[in-house]
C-alpha cells in the first residue's frame, strides 16, 4: 500500500522532473559528505558508502525502532490536528476568537518543551508522555495557522453560502474548511520537522525503542556507522510525511 | 410578489445606504434597478436576500415578512459567488446540499443544468480554469438548481467583455422566459437596465431613494435592441439617471 501511495505521489508531482532534481540533490549531499569524510578522516565522519552498507545491514535492527518511532510522531500529529483544526477555523467567528485568542497570545510563547518534566511527573515515562509533548508542540503551530487562515476567508463566500440558505455547519463544511486547507497543510509541513526535533528529545530518556534511543545507544557504544544509518532513518522518516503531506495537497487542493 | 416598503439603512459606521425605498415587483417580472454607483443598490439586494436588516422598513415576500435567507430566493453576487476549491460540478450542486437534497436528485439535476448552460466536459474544471461567461453560467445554474421563484443579481454581467455580455443577456431571456422566475437585477449600465427590466428603478444617488419607476413593457426581448422604443426608453433612463442627453 506504502508503495501503492507513493507510485501515485511520484505521478501526482510530475515524474520526470522532479525525480530527476531529488536524484540530483541526492548525488550532490552525497559527493559533499563523501569529501568532508575523506578531508576529515575521521570515525566519527564515515564516508557515505560505509554508513548506506551499514544501514542496510542494521535494517532488521533498525526496522522495528523505526516503525515505533513514525507511530509515535504520526499520533503526535493525529491528536494534534484533531484539537488544533477545530478551535482554530470556528475562531472565524469573532465571539469564539476573542475566547481563544488571549490563550494563544499566553500560551503559544512559552517554550513547551520546558513543560518535558510535568509532562512526566503527570502521564508517566512511557509513550503517552511523549505523544503529548510533540503532539502539544505541534498543536500551537498548526492552531495559529488554521486561525490565522480562517480569519482570512472573505466573508464574500460566507455570505454567498448564505445565501444559498446554509446554515452555520454547512459554512464551515463547504467554505471555512475547504479554504483553509491548503494553509493547514502547509503548517503540517513544517509541523513534521518540528515533531521529529522534538521526538528525538523525547526518545533520549527513559526507553529502549525508537529512533532517538538508537542514535543515542550507537554514539554510547562509539558505533559510528549505526549512528549515521539511524541519523539516516530519522531523516528517510521525515522526508516520507512530507511525501504523504504533498501527496494530500494533489489530491485536495487541485484548486490552487 | 415582492415588495419594499419604506427601506433605510444606515451601515454601522453611519454611511446612509437607502433612505425610504419603496416599490413592489410582480410575479414573474423582471426588473432594473439603475444608479450612480454607491447608491445602495447592492444593499438593496442583500436586504431583499435576507441577508441584511434594514435599520428601518420591511420586506415582503408573497405577503411574508423577509427576515432571514429564503429557499425560494436565489441571490447572485458581483463576481458571481462561485467556490474556488469546487469544481464546476460542485459549485452548482452546493445549494442544493445545503437544502438536504438527496445525492441522485443533485446528480440528475446538475448533469441537466451542465447540459443547459453548454457546459459538458468542464465537470471538473474549477472557476479559475473558465472565462468570465462560463462562470457567469455556472452561477446562473447554481442559482437554477434551486428551482427559485425570484432570483435576485447584483451586476450579473460586469466583468464581461461586451459580445459575452450579450450572449448572457439572451441567456438570461431564455431562463426567465421558460421559468418566469421573478428577477431583480443591479445594474450601472443603462443599456442593460433598458433591454431587460419591464420595470426600472431609478434610484438617486447616496442616500439611495427611488427618483423614478419606469414602465418598459417591450423588454426582456432580444430583438428589442434593435428597436426605436427601446433607444427612446435608453434617452429617458439616461436623463432620469443625471446625464446630459446629446442626442
Amino acid at each position: 500500500m506504502v508503495l501503492g501511495i507513493m507510485a501515485e505521489v511520484i505521478a501526482k508531482i510530475g515524474f520526470g522532473r522532479k525525480v530527476k532534481g531529488y536524484i540530483l540533490a541526492i548525488i550532490a549531499i552525497l559527493i559533499l559528505w563523501w569529501v568532508g569524510a575523506s578531508l576529515y578522516s575521521s570515525p566519527a565522519l564515515p564516508s557515505p558508502l560505509v554508513v548506506v552498507a551499514s544501514f542496510f545491514s542494521d535494517l532488521p535492527l533498525l526496522a522495528p525502532h523505526m516503525l515505533v518511532s513514525a507511530c509515535r510522531v504520526i499520533y503526535s500529529i493525529l491528536l494534534a490536528l484533531s484539537f488544533a483544526i477545530p478551535i482554530g477555523l470556528i475562531s472565524y467567528k469573532e465571539r469564539v476568537d476573542s475566547l481563544v485568542a488571549p490563550f494563544i497570545y499566553l500560551l503559544y510563547p512559552i517554550p513547551h518543551i520546558v513543560l518535558l518534566p510535568m509532562i512526566i511527573l503527570l502521564f508517566g515515562i512511557g509513550d503517552a508522555s511523549k505523544i503529548f509533548l510533540i503532539s502539544m508542540i505541534v498543536f500551537f503551530q498548526i492552531l495559529v495557522t488554521a486561525r490565522d487562515a480562517a480569519r482570512n476567508v472573505s466573508d464574500y463566500y460566507i455570505l454567498s453560502l448564505k445565501s444559498l440558505g446554509a446554515n452555520e455547519f454547512d459554512v464551515f463544511k463547504h467554505v471555512i474548511f475547504p479554504a483553509t486547507l491548503p494553509k493547514i497543510l502547509t503548517a503540517m509541513r513544517i509541523s513534521i520537522g518540528t515533531a521529529i526535533a522534538v521526538l528525538f528529545f523525547a526518545e533520549s530518556f527513559a526507553t529502549s525503542s525508537g529512533l532517538g534511543y538508537f542514535i543515542l545507544d550507537s554514539w554510547s557504544r562509539a558505533d559510528y556507522n549505526s549512528l549515521y544509518a539511524g541519523i539516516i532513518s530519522m531523516a528517510l522518516l521525515g522526508f516520507l510525511l512530507y511525501l504523504f503531506v504533498e501527496f494530500l495537497e494533489k489530491r485536495f487542493c487541485r484548486w490552487v | 410578489m415582492i415588495e419594499a416598503r419604506r427601506i433605510s439603512m444606515v451601515y454601522p459606521d453611519g454611511t446612509e445606504a437607502l433612505r425610504e425605498v419603496s416599490f413592489r415587483v410582480g410575479k414573474g417580472e423582471i426588473c432594473s434597478i439603475i444608479g450612480p454607483s454607491g447608491c445602495g443598490k447592492s444593499t438593496l439586494l442583500f436586504i431583499f436576500s435576507g441577508l441584511l436588516k434594514p435599520t428601518a422598513g420591511e420586506v415582503f415576500i408573497d405577503g411574508e415578512r423577509v427576515n432571514s435567507p429564503r429557499k425560494d430566493v436565489s441571490l447572485i453576487l458581483q463576481d458571481y459567488g462561485l467556490f474556488p476549491w469546487k469544481n464546476v460540478r460542485d459549485n452548482i450542486a452546493v445549494g442544493m446540499r445545503v437544502q438536504g437534497f438527496s445525492e441522485e436528485v443533485i446528480s440528475e439535476t446538475v448533469s441537466k443544468l451542465i447540459k443547459k448552460i453548454g457546459l459538458e466536459g468542464f465537470e471538473k474544471a474549477y472557476p479559475k480554469q473558465l472565462s468570465g461567461g462560463m462562470r457567469q453560467r455556472v452561477a446562473f445554474a447554481r442559482a437554477l438548481a434551486l428551482k427559485p421563484s425570484i432570483m435576485l443579481m447584483d451586476e450579473p454581467f460586469s466583468s464581461l467583455d461586451a459580445l459575452s455580455r450579450e450572449k448572457m443577456q439572451d441567456f438570461l431571456i431564455q431562463i426567465w422566459k421558460e421559468t418566469f422566475t421573478t428577477i431583480i437585477l443591479v445594474t450601472h449600465n443603462i443599456e442593460e437596465a433598458v433591454l431587460l427590466g419591464r420595470k426600472i428603478i431609478v434610484l438617486s444617488d447616496r442616500p439611495g431613494t427611488v427618483k423614478e419607476i419606469v414602465e418598459n413593457d417591450g423588454a426582456a426581448r432580444s430583438k428589442y435592441r434593435y428597436e426605436e422604443e427601446y433607444f427612446e426608453k435608453c434617452r429617458e433612463v439616461r436623463r432620469l439617471v443625471g446625464l446630459k442627453d446629446y442626442g
